[in-house]
């Protein structure tokens, strides 16, 4: 059963009259328990895709299509109509959210446990006395040594691995179905990264969590997720099963990420695809990436690619396809 | 305690500026009850009086013991600026917190309305109200409150501008957080700092209003005293009655002293990055 279904949805922010798309027909549908991830290069809208799953745009943003989420009690709730009051209740209790600067999502004035059991008190039934031992297994959970001790610390006095994971405990206190992780690991080290990934995918199968994970490590995505999403310019360039997509990638695109990646794992100096990723305020006709495609031809720059559905979980837009054999 | 008196040491005008509100604060709240005389009690066989040991600091014309008249007065003047800013800081608040919140047209409205009460001559309408003889301790309160909101207003709308698109706020919201937590929870308590160093510097300068109204002979009224009120009863003959003057110039003096070093001092602890005096 599909937890969350997002049908054509598309993002445009108009300032003064202009009309910038930022996020343009993107369809997939996550199951329950499965890892999606997001991957593409700075600025193709990963983070906007995020914001508007759990309802929190920018003002001067807005949103078409569909986003549908099955809800702990099995009622189908469609977030993009539903009222500003339901959704306030939905963050936190059925969607959490992660993002990218752990120590900045923090409050610097207010210890760290009472930030949890401050979402505990609004988001959960605990009742106040066991408040605080509940933050403390929080803690605990998300592979912190002395539960204690970062209870009553500051957000500045904790190291960037431990405030992520802090950041992680706030999100799974009121105790969601879908976690969105925004570059969740992308300030840690390579250590911690490992580290903190490990951990997610062991709370994911703990708690039956339902992961979006957006990341621009192709091979963090490759190892990690169920499915794949490449995003590239607001544009869903291709999406499918990893495994489908890391067998036969069919968009120029994804075949170029999953060559640096290779290249890199390789300890090789990876071909980097030439030119820049292209600006949302003035795209290109056509599709979007017709301007770096080793492949492009006339109908790229006038006609917009389609999806195609190469099979029921793996779908692409463009004209020729890399590898259909 | 002891983290209160760490805190008060870690900075230099800090912790002078204390030790002279506490004395000022010590000698208006427990000195009236060991002085022997009452602030008001006349006793025309002593009047004018120059300091001695039995009138420490003279007497006034009425025969009044003037160090006693300092302590009521003391209680008076700092009675007034604590009130004054309280309801200031309070009316700043709120309106500083509405217009960052609400935004858009009241936001225009209500800082044009800060704009107007700050043209005002501020000096000039209380003299001009209290003149027509509406004088009492609660109507300078109020006054000063109504004439003092708006810089407060100003720093918390431009704090809470800043603090409210911080990421901390949108993870606050991403949680699911009511608007009403996620101000009084999370944003106010970044604001407090501000806050408190611009109300202790007003308390200052309330003293120094309060004090010219009173010394004008518009503010607080006799019997009752405040250190302005004592300052102006020296006013007949500066040279031959000095002491009456003098030492509550000199109280009025320390006081703002005083809370411009705490000022200094909270500015300093509480933004690293100003380097002003330190």
């Amino acid at each position: 059963m599909s937890l969350l279904t997002v049908e054509n949805l598309s993002v445009v922010n108009s300032p003064s009259g202009r009309s910038i798309s930022i996020l343009r027909n993107i369809s997939f549908s996550l199951n329950s328990g499965e890892t999606l991830a997001v991957i593409g290069e700075t600025g193709s809208g990963k983070s906007m895709l995020c914001k508007s799953i759990i309802g929190l745009l920018p003002p001067g943003f807005s949103r078409s299509g569909n986003i549908w989420y099955i809800s702990s009690d099995n009622t189908k709730i469609s977030i993009i109509t539903a009222e500003e009051s339901d959704l306030l209740n939905m963050r936190g209790r059925e969607i959490g959210m992660v993002f990218q600067e752990a120590v900045a999502s923090l409050n610097p004035v207010v210890r760290c446990g009472n930030q949890i059991t401050d979402v505990l008190s609004v988001k959960s039934k605990i009742e106040k006395n066991k408040r605080k031992k509940h933050a403390l297994k929080l803690l605990e959970t998300v592979g912190l040594s002395e539960p204690e001790r970062i209870f009553h610390a500051y957000p500045h006095q904790l190291s960037g691995g431990m405030t992520q994971r802090v950041a992680l405990a706030l999100a799974l206190a009121g105790e969601p179905q879908l976690l969105i992780a925004d570059e969740p690991s992308s300030s840690l080290d390579s250590i911690s990264k490992k580290y903190y990934l490990n951990l997610l995918n062991r709370l994911k199968q703990e708690n039956n969590l339902t992961l979006i994970l957006v990341t621009h490590d192709v091979d963090e995505a490759l190892s990690f997720a169920d499915n794949i999403l490449v995003l590239y310019a607001g544009c869903m360039t291709e999406y499918g099963r990893t495994g489908d997509i890391q067998k036969s990638p069919a968009h120029p695109y994804t075949k170029a990420l999953l060559d640096i990646a290779r290249a890199l794992k390789e300890n090789n100096l990876p071909a980097a695809i030439p030119g820049e990723i292209s600006s949302l305020t003035n795209p290109p006709p056509g599709c979007r990436f017709h301007p770096r495609c080793p492949k492009a031809q006339d109908i790229c720059r006038v006609k917009e690619p389609s999806s195609i559905c190469i099979s029921n979980s793996h779908s692409v837009r463009c004209f020729f396809l890399v590898d259909l054999s | 305690m002891k983290r209160i008196v760490d805190f008060i040491c870690s900075d230099k005008s800090l912790y002078v500026g204390s030790i002279l509100i506490g004395i000022i604060i010590i000698f208006s709240l427990i000195g009236p009850s060991l002085s022997p005389y009452n602030y008001s009690s006349q006793n025309l066989s002593e009047a004018l009086q120059s300091p001695s040991v039995s009138h420490p600091l003279g007497t006034d014309y009425y025969g009044r013991d003037v160090l006693a008249r300092m302590m009521h007065g003391g209680q008076i003047t700092l009675g007034i600026a604590l009130l004054a800013t309280t309801i200031a800081v309070l009316i700043g608040m709120i309106i500083g917190l509405i217009s960052a919140f609400v935004g858009g047209w009241l936001d225009r409205i209500l800082m044009r309305l800060v704009d107007i009460m700050l043209g005002f001559p501020k000096l000039f309408i209380i003299l001009l109200v209290i003149g027509m003889g509406y004088s009492s301790i609660g109507l300078i309160i109020l006054f000063l409150a109504i004439f003092s909101w708006m810089e407060i207003a100003r720093i918390v709308r431009s704090e809470v501008l800043v603090i409210k698109e911080q990421l901390y706020i949108k993870s606050a919201e991403a949680i699911g957080l009511r608007r009403r937590r996620i101000i009084f929870i999370h944003i106010l308590p970044n604001v407090m700092g501000t806050i408190i160093v611009s109300s202790v510097l007003l308390i200052s300068t309330l003293i120094l209003i309060e004090s010219s109204i009173s010394f004008l002979g518009l503010g607080v009224q006799p019997p009752n005293a405040s250190w302005g009120t004592i300052l102006t009863e020296g006013r007949f003959d500066p040279i031959g009655t000095w002491w009456i003057s003098v030492f509550s110039g000199i109280f009025i003096i320390a006081a703002i002293i005083g809370f411009n070093l705490i000022g200094d001092g909270l500015r300093n602890i509480l933004d690293p990055k100003f380097t002003g005096n330190s």
